[in-house]
């Protein structure tokens, strides 16, 4: 052992080091690191204001360009540096996760649904904003979006994502058929369809649509996940396993077995390729085939111009579809607090918000009533869905508002996975029902606990 | 010795002697040799096949990539501009491709070099616990990173507070090695072992000290190790995704990884031929890196795993 310190030939890199040597430089070493510590004096250049946001990677990206575009301009005009960083969405919960723990990231935050309940005590009330823009802007038209747990506005609601019917109108006028307006339709068409080699396509996997399009099945056929308080599960219900048999219905004569393995892309994919003949989506298979010239095969002709939207198909209670609902909030642990406000008052003015409508190609759905008959809707018969179906959309945790236990319903894919297990026949629709129940009751027991 | 290496090489490189060497070859091993080739084709190209699948598509247009009517094996209207795409819209040549390089360099050296030292003071120094310190090595690697991305979150934000660190390279450069350095022990450590200690001690009686004995006598031998642990830290690096995501937003600070999915992945919109693109040239340096080391990869994984 002795040998370590002390050798005739020169220790570590060649050089003669004795072990008091050694500890003398690891002493002046180690000072030197605790009095930087000591200081915690940051460097000059990391103490100039900076307003930060941070958002999710938009499924249109111009629409990006523009909200940095203004960002930019906000940040000229307050003469403070800005910086927008972008995830792509699937992977914005992690670092939401991660700024939260460490009380520590962006002023600015993009927090969808359910995050806004569940991160009530981190993020900033925005009450007085909120007030402020629904007055100029006619109105909000999402009201239970954005609420913290104690009711205060912890999010402002940005704007939503809906799911119209998106159908080859070609495919359906070759049938004879009219467009669907009722599941029962849908499944009516689909059989002939899926006959001819072009199934409906929608997920009983693993996918965001999946946990979005079941949901509005399940309210259309009258059946609730949670009750009204948003705390009681209410799912067990004659409705719902109606709901259920429909579902496995339209999996057994309208779809094939592809949609138990789908992410959030195949059902763009399958619409693209020319395989599908309906499904439901947001605007984002019609613009992909736009933007790819994908065309019907066999032929040169542009599957884009075959594409149409409605709403979504009506059920025995009536018409019904959740959506993605975008919110953007101030953490309470922000460096620029009111500069983050003011950001919000000057993008939420009607010039901005028109701008960004326009930039997102009618992506972004409007939450304030002065854009809901938007002239870019009108503009493009593809988009006539848009203006009518915030009257039918609703968000997670409908008919109470989104919560944390909602949100963990979504996250766990309970309801996707319960439909899958009964659409292929190993849990019979009663079953299935109380199996949701149970997985359901064991994470709103938890979380109503807690939140 | 080296005269008759050379000479060695001259006959080999000669043509009239490889021919005379070849007709020479009894017939039931060339046909041996046949075979043997024959029977690796299905393994080849199964091992191949998504690398080129990954290569058709990423020549392939968007239109033809989503014609499902087309065969999915063969691009029929070659492009390159899902190459190009990446270079000009995105900054995966410009920033990512650098960053991931600067980070899976520099955690690679600093995992190995704290590796070296722990595995061999674990594989031959005698104190108290040493073998308890060894499988906390190993209990260490075997947690998982969701796990400790939010406590590292509170080190990384500490260390921000007196250094900005965080959205720079440096905050993977420091955290990595906590993934790294247990791995390199742990692989290290059964290769440490596998060298005769006889051979460690005749350094010693020819003067060496104990990190001079490391140095000159018992790195030369471990090199194979060293050089798979090298591998393995390294593509372990270029392929670390959470980290990446967590500590770094800014764009220019992206590593491959997190850039590709934050500009080619938006929503339900995949940007599939720029995607296979960003595999394809994100790729191709670890590829390069392996066809240099591989016999060194092979030797040093399965030398470590007997006494």
């Amino acid at each position: 052992m002795e040998k370590t310190t002390s050798t005739p030939k020169g220790g570590l890199l060649g050089q003669s080091r004795t072990r008091r040597e050694f500890l003398g430089t690891s002493a002046k070493v180690g000072g030197g690191i605790a009095a930087i510590l000591a200081t915690g004096q940051a460097p000059a250049y990391a103490q100039e204001r900076e307003l930060r946001m941070l958002v999710w990677s938009h499924f249109v990206p111009a629409s990006d360009e523009e909200l940095e575009r203004q960002f930019k301009e906000f940040g000229k005009q307050a003469g403070v540096s800005v910086r927008m960083d972008r995830v792509a969405h699937l992977q914005l919960p992690a670092v939401l996760a991660g700024e939260v723990q460490g009380q520590k990231g962006h002023d600015i935050v993009n927090v969808s649904n359910s995050n806004p309940h569940l991160y009530s005590d981190h993020l900033e009330d925005i009450s007085d904003i909120y007030g402020e823009i629904g007055a100029d802007g006619g109105g909000w038209t999402a009201e239970t979006m954005g609420k913290g747990r104690k009711g205060e506005q912890a999010a402002l609601p940005w704007y939503f994502i809906s799911f119209p019917l998106v159908f080859r109108k070609d495919l359906i006028a070759e049938i004879g058929e009219k467009v669907p307006d009722t599941w029962e339709d849908v499944h009516r068409v689909g059989m002939k369809l899926k006959a001819k080699g072009h199934p409906l396509g929608i997920q009983l996997a693993h996918s965001a649509d999946a946990n979005w399009i079941n949901r509005g099945i399940l309210w259309s056929h009258g059946a609730k996940l949670v009750a009204e308080d948003s705390r009681t599960v209410a799912v067990n219900t004659p409705e719902t396993v109606e709901a259920f048999k429909f579902v496995r219905a339209l999996y057994k004569d309208c779809m094939e077995q592809e949609v138990l393995a789908w992410d959030d892309r195949n059902n763009n994919v399958c619409m693209i390729s020319g395989k599908c003949s309906m499904i439901l989506n947001p605007i984002s298979a019609y613009r992909a085939a736009v933007r790819e010239n994908a065309l019907i095969p066999g032929t040169q002709n542009l599957i884009a111009e075959q594409i149409e939207h409605v709403i979504p198909p009506k059920g025995p209670a009536g018409r019904h579809m959740c959506a993605s609902f975008v919110g953007v909030g101030i953490w309470k642990f922000a460096k620029e607090k009111e500069l983050a406000k003011e950001f919000l008052k000057y993008h939420f003015q009607k010039d901005n918000q028109n701008r960004l409508l326009v930039a997102s190609k009618g992506y972004n759905q409007p939450v304030l009533a002065q854009f809901a008959d938007h002239p870019l809707y009108s503009s493009d018969p593809k988009y006539a869905f848009a203006t009518e179906i915030g009257k039918y959309t609703h968000s997670l945790g409908w008919p109470g508002v989104p919560t944390a236990a909602a949100q963990t319903v979504y996250d766990q894919y309970l309801l996707p996975d319960t439909l899958a297990e009964c659409a292929t026949d190993r849990l019979s629709p009663e079953d299935a029902v109380a199996k949701l129940e149970k997985q359901m009751k064991r994470v709103y027991k938890r979380l109503n606990r807690k939140y | 010795m080296n005269s008759s290496r050379t000479m060695a090489m001259d006959a080999s490189t000669d043509p009239a002697v490889n021919e005379a060497v070849r007709n020479r070859t009894p017939v039931w091993r060339r046909r041996k040799t046949t075979y043997n080739y024959l029977a690796l084709i299905p393994f080849v190209a199964f091992a191949l096949f998504p690398l080129y699948i990954i290569l058709i598509t990423s020549i392939k247009s968007d239109q033809e990539i989503a014609n499902l009517g087309q065969t999915p094996f063969w691009a029929t209207g070659m492009t390159v501009d899902n190459y190009v795409y990446l270079a000009e819209k995105t900054a995966f040549f410009e920033d990512w491709l650098i960053n991931t390089i600067i980070v899976s360099v520099a955690s690679t050296v600093i995992s190995v070099s704290i590796g070296i030292l722990a595995a061999y003071a674990l594989a031959r120094l005698k104190f108290k616990g040493v073998e308890v310190f060894g499988i906390a090595v190993f209990v260490t690697y075997l947690v998982p990173q969701p796990l400790l991305f939010i406590p590292l979150i509170d080190v990384i934000n500490f260390i921000d507070d007196i250094v900005p660190i965080r959205d720079t390279y440096w905050s993977l450069i420091i955290t990595y090695p906590t993934f790294l350095t247990p791995f390199v022990i742990w692989l290290l450590l059964g290769y440490f072992k596998t060298i005769p200690v006889e051979v460690e001690e005749c350094a010693y009686l020819d003067g060496c000290s104990r990190l001079g004995a490391l140095r000159r006598v018992v790195l030369p031998m471990a090199m194979p190790g060293i050089i798979c642990a090298v591998l393995f830290a390294f593509t372990l690096s270029w392929n670390e995704f959470l980290y990446s995501l967590v500590f770094i937003q800014a764009q220019e600070a992206k590593t491959i990884g997190v850039g590709v999915f934050t500009e080619l992945i938006r929503g339900d919109v995949y940007y599939w031929g720029s995607l296979m693109a960003a595999c394809f040239a994100g790729t191709i340096p670890i590829v390069v890196l392996y066809s240099f080391f591989m016999d060194y990869y092979v030797s040093g994984l399965t030398s470590g795993a007997i006494k």
